[in-house]
């Protein structure tokens, strides 16, 4: 993920504005890295909720939550 | 892409969005294996790292609206507008935007991207930070438009967030020729752009405008992923066609 939490492009000097994108090495990212590192990763996405803007900030839901991970492995929806 | 996933519109395909056809996104993917109810195989060559997938001579695109692009260490939010609306294939390198073609293509593949670290605050987002990534949290986006109706212009893009039940405005950047804001405008990302010494196809292909106009009619796409083709080193022609999504489909 170099683009989003490390250097990027790759070949840019570091210090230049912009270049930087976060701290992370950029050999961290590589697939294989991380899959080894990180094999029961998962994301929750819940709440999901869509509305004009309105004054008490409630909007209506109109997806539950959806559960992503580990690698390779499927998805709970609900 | 289509809520169908392309099943309506070309009769050739009959598996539709339950069984993944229909994808595209702003990258022009041509890893995707059919497309506008078409086998992707004209020029097909297989990828280097990984014997399921390749590049065919067409791409799906569309616009992309990144909403939550993070993990634990970092994160952005980016709108990527094209030139056309709804789901278009490219035929040609010019229109997918490959390799040295990239800013001739028909979306951004770039986007306007807000990132915290990346805009000058360190100290932003992560573990123990202002936003504390290791608790849960919500994120919170405003699509603002010109006249304040759903039909006006997309002009602005805010971002909150809510954690332990208090309202956290989106970090002030902090770069020199860019205006201390903490949303996404044109002028934001022409001031960027330039900045950063970066090309802006963003405006090119229409800016929060076009952006805008495809947000009337999208589906939502979450995905675990990492980076395949943009972190292994691996010759910039196949680093081009950028990131391997692992893409949930759009369940009807």
């Amino acid at each position: 993920m170099n683009w989003l939490d490390s250097h990027f492009p790759a070949d840019a000097e570091p210090t230049k504005p912009g270049v930087a994108r976060g701290r992370c090495d950029p050999l961290d990212g590589v697939p294989k890295t991380v899959e080894a590192a990180h094999p029961d990763a998962y994301v929750i996405y819940s709440n999901i909720k869509v509305s004009r803007p309105r004054p008490d900030g409630r909007a209506p839901v109109l997806t539950g939550s959806v559960q992503l991970g580990a690698i390779n492995s499927t998805f709970a929806a609900h | 892409m289509a809520e169908d996933g392309g099943l309506s519109k070309f009769p050739t395909n009959k598996a539709g969005a339950k069984y993944g056809t229909g994808y595209c996104d702003s990258q022009c993917p041509r890893d995707i294996k059919f497309i506008n109810g078409e086998a992707n195989v004209g020029s097909w060559g297989g990828s280097p790292n990984d014997p399921n997938s390749g590049f065919g001579s067409f791409g799906a695109c569309c616009a992309e609206m990144d909403i939550w692009e993070a993990n634990h260490d970092a994160t952005a939010y980016t709108p990527h507008p094209c030139k056309v609306q709804g789901p278009t294939r490219c035929e040609n390198p010019a229109d997918c935007g490959v390799g040295d073609a990239r800013y001739q293509g028909l979306c951004d593949k770039d986007g306007c991207d807000f990132n915290a670290f990346r805009m000058g605050n360190k100290d932003f987002y992560g573990t123990g930070k202002a936003v504390d990534s290791s608790k849960p949290f919500t994120i919170v986006t405003q699509f603002v438009t010109a006249d304040g109706t759903d039909t006006g212009a997309l002009v602005q893009i805010n971002r909150f967030y809510v954690q332990n039940g208090k309202v956290i405005p989106n970090s002030v950047t902090s770069v020199a020729g860019i205006d201390a804001v903490n949303h996404i405008s044109d002028s934001f990302c022409q001031q960027q752009k330039t900045a950063f010494g970066d090309t802006n196809h963003f405006a090119s292909v229409g800016g929060l405008k076009a952006m805008g106009g495809s947000l009337k009619n999208m589906v939502l796409v979450l995905s675990i992923w990492d980076d395949q083709y943009v972190d292994e080193p691996l010759p910039p022609v196949e680093r081009e066609s950028a990131r391997l999504l692992t893409t949930a489909p759009y369940q009807q």
